[in-house]
């Protein structure tokens, strides 16, 4: 292309360093483009940071209502190993807390003659307090069933018609009974399973085991369930949260589209700004025009150098509004985050617990960044080229 | 050469016929507003006329777009103007260093004649400094070396003297001989001072746009 042989030709060092000699000169009004430019991609930046935090908060929550980032599941066949691989997920980087579960269903039985189907998920209480919030979900008794204890789901309890004291027998479809003394009764409809009810973990071949897993950060989802295969079974049925909580997963969609939205607006809004500064700079820098023209650069020359200027004060002012972004997410994360428990205790996702940590990406940091730098080069288009056509006759009567 | 239109149009040149050979030292002169730095401008191809032609080194600049007449004064046309010349953003070295630049010579190249021009009007110790912190004698000046830095076949000079005083105005002067000399270059320059156009060795006077003869 002919213009940039002629910047090549016309060595591209100079004409940056005489760009950056110009910016210097023109601080007091550069400095106001500049400060502009840096706060609002420090603010884009801190925002997506943000709500990138909210949502791992929000996904996390949920996960907590029962099946974690990464569930899977399998048939049972050699129960003995099961100890050693809730070891061996626990020692993962990148794996929080683990929950390992056996499902069977049964008949519960009381007095000989309530009946009630039961969904029977076999646990280890104090794992399950750490991993789900199920043990806030008790409306009578207490949660940790041990050894020929039993906890009811509320529908289950109603069916049968017994409280946190009573005694229930267990039907399972090998024909064996069991007794089971009840030490609470639960709010099901939060676990999701109307005919739930937890008995202590002990793992019997044909059940169904579970292993839920909380992670640091559910973009890592996708490579646990892929360490997963490598660990457990073949057979195993393996999903994530964006399989299990596809409404939350819309719903972020929809946060994260919003976020694109905002960095736009902002784009834009620093674009009228970018554009009026720049036809006040060519209007004053007329003459400067005239005389390049005499001297022998072509319109586009002219045109390019002026974005070259702006590509540079938005450049560095977008860099610096990245550090000065990236300096306020660690701030409040020094602070301990954002708790927003008390703003909305009426969303239990948010009431639920832990503040909101802001967490950065490349995507944070580019896409300010990029908005800014766009925007800038797209509002200087105009005044580019504007200073482009000035009449040198015109600009060099201009003093 | 018409500016304006209907009520408000003014003749700026009229019945214009003028050949300027290869090294010759021109001078136009006149009184404000008598046409001059119109001559000039269509003379470098700064705009074009309303009717006739205009040839620079053999070629016809009639009907040539904007882009086509700069790259014709890069490498060709050295210009001066009254004042406000220079590159303010520049350095001194920079605003001689410009046109060598814009016609793609190699750095060393480029080092080497500024220095040397530098040197040949005294201002080494001024290279790095910027067009605000030189007097107006001075500017004129480094506007001489960078107009002709690039060793133009044409300068032209539009009243550089009027804003020195005359031993200033002498100074550059013998700077514009003297490069006029050594580098071949065609000179024109226009002034309202007799003693300037004196300095040339063929002197225009122009009046109300047209040329009213040679002396």
């Amino acid at each position: 292309m002919r213009v940039i042989s002629q910047v090549q030709a016309g060595n591209w060092t100079f004409w940056v360093r005489v760009a950056g000699q110009s910016l210097r000169r023109r601080l007091s009004k550069g400095k106001i483009m500049f400060a502009g430019t840096a706060f609002s991609v420090a603010l884009l930046v801190f925002l997506q940071a943000f709500l990138n935090g909210v949502n791992d908060l929000v996904i996390h929550n949920a996960a907590r209502f029962r099946d974690g980032h990464v569930a899977a599941w399998w048939q049972a066949k050699d129960v003995e190993e099961l100890g050693a691989l809730a070891q061996r997920l626990r020692s993962l980087p990148e794996i929080e807390t683990v929950a390992l579960r056996t499902m069977r269903q049964g008949i519960l039985r009381h007095d000989g003659t309530a009946l009630a189907p039961a969904d029977l998920y076999g646990i280890d209480p104090a794992s399950e307090r750490n991993f789900s919030f199920v043990s806030g979900w008790m409306m009578g008794g207490r949660f940790d069933p041990g050894p020929g204890e039993i906890v009811l789901g509320h529908v289950v309890a109603g069916t049968l018609g017994v409280t946190a004291g009573d005694t229930v027998e267990l039907l399972l479809s090998t024909g064996t009974s069991t007794s089971l003394r009840v030490i609470g009764i639960l709010d099901a409809s939060q676990w999701g399973d109307p005919y739930t009810a937890f008995t202590n973990f002990d793992p019997a071949p044909n059940d169904t085991l579970e292993v839920a897993i909380l992670i640091t950060s559910p973009d890592q989802a996708d490579a646990v369930a892929s360490r997963l295969k490598g660990i457990l079974p073949e057979s195993a049925r393996i999903e994530t949260w964006r399989g299990l909580l596809g409404r939350l997963m819309e719903l972020v969609q929809i946060s994260n589209a919003a976020s694109v939205l905002t960095v736009a607006l902002v784009a834009l809004i620093l674009a009228f700004g970018i554009s009026s500064m720049t036809f006040v700079s060519v209007a004053e820098r007329t003459r400067e025009f005239g005389i390049l023209k005499t001297i022998g650069i072509t319109p586009l020359w002219i045109a390019c150098l002026l974005l070259c200027e702006t590509a540079l004060l938005i450049g560095a002012a977008a860099v610096a509004g990245v550090l000065l972004g990236v300096g306020a997410v660690r701030v409040i994360l020094l602070a301990g985050g954002v708790n927003m428990s008390g703003l909305f205790h009426y969303l239990p996702l948010f009431a639920s617990g832990g503040p909101v940590m802001p967490r950065l990406t490349l995507p944070a940091m580019l896409l300010p960044l990029l908005a800014a730098l766009f925007s800038g080069l797209v509002a200087s288009l105009l005044p580019s080229l504007k200073a482009a056509r000035i009449s040198v006759v015109e600009a060099l009567r201009t003093l | 050469m018409i500016y304006g239109q209907d009520s408000t149009c003014s003749l700026a040149l009229r019945d214009i016929s003028l050949t300027i050979s290869p090294a010759e030292f021109v001078s136009i002169m006149g009184t404000s507003g008598s046409g001059k730095t119109t001559l000039l401008s269509l003379a470098a191809g700064l705009c074009h006329p309303t009717s006739g032609r205009v040839e620079l080194l053999g070629r016809d600049l009639t009907g040539l777009r904007e882009g086509a007449l700069a790259r014709l004064r890069r490498r060709h046309v050295g210009f001066v103007f009254q004042t406000l010349n220079l590159m303010p953003a520049m350095t001194v070295a920079q605003n001689v260093e410009l046109p060598l630049v814009i016609t793609g010579q190699p750095a060393l190249q480029r080092a080497s004649r500024v220095q040397l021009l530098l040197h040949l009007a005294g201002l080494e110790d001024k290279a790095q400094a910027y067009p605000g912190a030189l007097s107006n004698g001075q500017q004129q000046q480094v506007a001489v070396l960078r107009a002709v830095a690039h060793r133009p076949d044409i300068i032209f000079l539009d009243e550089p003297t009027s804003s020195l005083d005359s031993e200033r105005a002498s100074v550059l002067l013998d700077l514009i001989a003297f490069l006029n000399r050594t580098e071949s270059s065609t000179v024109i320059l226009t002034t309202h001072d007799p003693i300037v156009a004196d300095r040339a060795s063929r002197r225009l006077h122009i009046r109300d746009g047209a040329l009213a003869g040679t002396f």
